[in-house]
């Protein structure tokens, strides 16, 4: 069994694993910035450096092939110095500020520089866009160029839409952005390490005020698993992929921008009672009831029913939409109180 | 699904058919087509263009309604030519013969003829899905809305049977469901026809399917034991048989738990009338749906974000709803409403518990207790955070360990029936109602990308109404030609039941003489123009095909991005 020792722990290791990998699988965390789990590696920003023993130069940790007996350091004197100028030097050109409503202000990059004392400086650039639509944008301010979103838009979401317009050192670097071919999923959005790519949000919150909770997404039958974050007044604010589930990172534009209509002011909230007869063409009218009043008016009509016709004379329909649980207690209220297999589903269609 | 989402990503060749994973399953979309980049031959049989048929190593277009004669040519061309896998056929299937009685006729040429798509093709297909190591099929709505579904699943399982195309990494038989729920409401016994867990209830049934009567007795009476009544064993009626029972009056009483049958079944104007005629309608939902407006009462249902709860994705995968939220309003789970009602009925309410997750829990040990398939799933299972391992793939193994994950494809060791029969299925009339000279138009209704089923959850997001913002009618340059329409037009299409209004959107990606139409968006309500003819064996109507005429409507040419509330204006389609 290979084995190599990171900050003199012994690791276990399989071969063509980056030591960014071997070190994540024992639990080291190791910064990094221009580095996704799920793409090639990035090798640009320098933000993993690690000392390996017999080498002269930092190596970055998310390219560098892990070997067998390696002795690697991760936060050694002259590791922490080195990514300390690294974080000066992408601050110089980063606008630090989070004060527009669609910053999450959760930018690893400010992470970073609180966490090695890098003092962040008090202005506020102008935004500098280079992608503007009704979902999103991208602030060039922000931008660090590490090429993350446009690997997504090759390797993951195939959708080709976003391109570096010229070399990421030039002085005039922008991207190249092909409306037709977006769809809006947002994949890149998400896999944006220092916020520089922003959904447009309907109620601005940011990211330390947030509770995230997970669950399955109500649309299709991938079942994605998405993180819903919820801000103090209860509302839900955002939808974010998971990273570690069968999704792999990546929601469609409807696990990502369909989850208002949980908040929608047309919600149902009160039972309600039909006040008017019922035919083609009249408009319903109601009133309002308690659960009492309506779960007994239920009950009695369908008690008559039974009596007066028998329990064939029931349907139920129930949805793909729904809980297992919520399926098998309809089902099972057909079949037990009533006595009828007159069951079915409406997602047959 | 016979085996997962990883075994798409893992084949050596994809056949898709009859379905648009790009905008219908998008992730699963976005796997395919990146295996399609790293060397997975990708087959397709889509009669559209559709969004990923830019990855396909073969595209076949065929004629709509033309699957079986498509499949069964490529099985000609494959027992031709000896490609079969004999030894597979020879342990898990019978009756080869009479599947080639049948399949004899197809010839690559004779399938060309009917289907439009070259013999070249079929035959290129047919010895890249035999000769894989493993070959994986996939397919969608648009086969299983059409009236011959059950019998075009069975060509195609005849086709997975006869290379061996099963029950290993990579290969099997692959529906990609619609709602994340559609699998577990088979699973769950939403209906007529069995129990939970498939487990059928009807002797005469079972003994015409070629299974013991005793087994049917035998499932009715667990399930009166553990239910504590007595079940009838009469098989119950499918939902397009209910409506149309309502209409008679037979049926009285229905009970409609987040479903719109109204905007999602065909021949809406009809459904109306029949959903008039009942005695008592009661919907529950979380909003004002065209079904629950006939309602006489309704009860105002907890999304799914407002609970605990568990749903089942298309690979069988359980997986949890949490509560983000609390319940909006007076809103309560489903299942919290029917135990209420079981209490007034006088009966004895043993699963409710202290709180919400502790009523989920209860209700899942019982449906793990008599539902084969969810045995061993467990809350706890469940909630372990593996990465890609997130919720458990029923079935779990019988002594798994308490960390298992389920069963990633079925069939490893061969059939449950013993040997399967291949049961050869003939290609009949394409279309349940062709073109006429009035109605000279296909009408094929898809899903969109942005929205979903009823749109009564996605037209309330600001940024997918964005989007799309309206139904749209989709045809092509020449189709528009013929009937002077251009792109952005309001028009309506007409068929003898009714008739649909929405925008024109001209594309190159369908065949002249076709129309097609999504069916989210409440102010076009395409489904007054569908037809309800039923598949005789899975009772589902014919949704995907029937025959129209295209209309301009006047003085209404202009933008294609007319304003949410410009096309809120469209009326109902009137009876
Ligand atoms: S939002 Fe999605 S489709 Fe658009 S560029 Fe980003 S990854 Fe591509
Ligand atoms: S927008 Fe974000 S992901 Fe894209 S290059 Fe800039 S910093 Fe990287
Ligand atoms: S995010 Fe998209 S692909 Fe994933 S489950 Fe939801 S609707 Fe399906
Ligand atoms: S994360 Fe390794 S160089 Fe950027």
């Amino acid at each position: 069994m290979a084995e190599m020792t990171i900050n003199g722990k012994k690791c276990h290791m399989e071969n063509g694993q980056t030591i960014l990998q071997v070190a994540r699988a024992a639990g080291i965390e190791i910064p990094t910035l221009c580095s996704d789990p799920r793409l090639k590696p990035g090798g640009s920003c320098r933000m993993c450096v690690v000392q390996i023993e017999g080498r002269d130069n930092l190596m970055p940790s998310c390219a560098f092939k892990a070997a067998d007996g390696m002795v690697v350091e991760t936060h050694s004197t002259k590791v922490l110095e080195n990514r300390k100028s690294t974080i000066e030097k992408l601050m110089d050109k980063y606008n630090p500020s989070t004060a527009s409503p669609d910053s999450k202000g959760d930018s690893r990059l400010l992470g970073y520089a609180n966490e090695y004392n890098v003092p962040i400086p008090q202005i506020d650039l102008p935004e500098k866009l280079a992608i503007d639509n009704e979902t999103f944008k991208l602030d060039l301010n922000k931008c660090i160029r590490c090429g993350i979103c446009v690997k997504v838009t090759q390797d993951l979401q195939h959708c080709n839409a976003i391109t570096f317009a010229a070399p990421a050192s030039s002085p005039d670097f922008t991207f190249n952005f092909d409306d037709d071919a977006c769809v809006r999923c947002g994949n890149c959005i998400s896999a944006c390490p220092v916020d520089a790519l922003m959904t447009k949000k309907e109620t601005p919150y940011k990211a330390e005020e947030i509770t995230k909770v997970q669950a399955t997404c109500q649309y299709c039958g991938v079942g994605c698993q998405v993180n819903y974050s919820v801000n103090k007044e209860g509302t839900i604010v955002q939808a974010e992929p998971v990273m570690d589930a069968l999704n792999n990172g990546l929601l469609c534009v409807k696990g990502r921008f369909g989850y208002n209509y949980v908040q929608s002011e047309e919600r149902l909230t009160t039972p309600l009672i039909r006040t008017n007869g019922k035919g083609v063409g009249i408009e319903p009218e109601w009133r309002e009831a308690s659960w009492d009043e309506a779960l007994d008016l239920i009950k009695n009509k369908m008690v008559d029913i039974k009596d007066k016709y028998g329990p064939d004379a029931f349907g139920f329909l129930g949805s793909g939409k729904q809980t297992l649980e919520a399926q098998y207690m309809h089902q099972k209220f057909a079949r037990t109180i009533i006595g009828t297999h007159n069951v079915d589903v409406s997602s047959r269609l | 699904m016979s085996n997962s989402i990883e075994d798409l990503e893992t084949a050596d060749v994809i056949f898709q058919i009859g379905g648009n994973a790009h905008a219908a399953h998008p992730i699963i979309g976005t796997f395919l087509e990146g295996a399609a980049k790293k060397g997975t031959k990708y087959i397709m049989a889509d009669p559209r263009k559709v969004g990923s048929a830019k990855f396909a190593d073969i595209h076949m277009q065929q004629n709509l309604g033309t699957d079986i004669a498509l499949v069964n040519g490529m099985m000609n061309h494959i027992i031709t030519n000896g490609w079969q896998n004999k030894e597979f056929l020879e342990k898990h299937t019978k009756d080869f013969d009479a599947l080639w009685d049948v399949v004899k006729e197809y010839t690559p040429e004779r399938a060309s003829e009917i289907t439009g798509v070259s013999a070249e093709k079929i035959k290129e297909a047919a010895e890249l899905y035999a000769k894989a190591p493993a070959a994986a099929i996939t397919w969608g709505m648009g086969i299983a809305q059409r009236a011959n579904a059950v019998r075009t699943v069975w060509t195609l399982a005849n086709l997975a049977l006869l290379c061996g195309q099963i029950g290993r990494p990579g290969t099997g038989l692959n529906p990609l469901r619609g709602q994340n729920n559609v699998q577990g409401s088979g699973d769950m016994a939403l209906n007529p026809g069995w129990l939970p867990g498939y487990q059928m209830f009807n002797e005469d049934y079972v003994e015409g399917l070629g299974g013991k009567r005793e087994t049917a007795t035998a499932n009715r009476e667990k399930f009166e034991k553990a239910w504590g009544v007595s079940l009838p064993s009469a098989r119950g009626i499918t939902q397009m048989e209910m409506s149309t029972a309502a209409g008679e009056g037979k049926v009285k009483c229905m009970y409609l738990s987040g479903s719109d049958p109204i905007a999602m079944a065909p021949n809406l104007n009809k459904s109306i009338v029949d959903y008039c005629n009942l005695e008592l309608l009661v919907v529950q939902d979380l909003f004002m749906t065209e079904s629950a407006k006939l309602a006489d009462v309704i009860l105002p249902a907890s999304s799914n974000l407002e609970m605990w709860g568990t749903v089942t994705n298309t690979e069988r995968r359980v997986q949890l709803v949490r509560p983000v939220i609390d319940p909006v309003g007076d809103s309560r789970p489903d299942y919290d409403i029917t135990l209420d009602l079981i209490r007034r009925f006088g009966e004895e309410d043993y699963l409710t518990g202290e709180n919400n997750k502790e009523t989920a829990m209860n209700i899942m040990k019982e449906i793990s207790l008599l539902t084969p398939q969810y045995a061993g799933v467990t809350y706890d299972r469940i909630e372990r955070m593996d990465t890609r391992s997130q919720g458990v793939r029923w079935p779990i193994p019988k002594d798994a360990p308490e960390d298992s994950i389920g069963t990633r494809y079925l069939y490893s060791t061969g059939f449950a029936a013993g040997k399967v029969a291949l049961k050869g299925q003939h290609h009949t009339t394409a279309q349940a109602e062709p073109p006429t000279e009035e109605y000279p138009v296909t009408l094929v209704t898809i899903r969109d990308l942005y929205h979903y089923d009823n749109g009564s959850m996605t037209t309330r997001s600001n940024t997918l109404m964005k989007l799309m913002p309206h139904g749209i009618f989709e045809i092509n340059e020449e189709t528009a030609k013929l009937y002077g329409l251009s792109d952005g037009d309001k028009a309506k299409v007409v068929s003898i039941r009714g008739e649909a209004k929405a925008i024109i959107r001209i594309t190159d990606r369908i065949p002249t003489g076709q129309v097609y139409s999504d069916f989210h968006h409440a102010d076009t309500l395409i489904n007054a123009v569908t037809q309800d003819a039923l598949d005789p064996l899975a009772k589902e109507p014919e949704l995907k095909a029937c025959a129209v005429k295209i209309v301009k409507i006047d003085g209404d040419s202009s933008s294609a991005k007319l304003a949410k509330d410009e096309v809120k204006e469209v009326e109902l389609a009137t009876v």
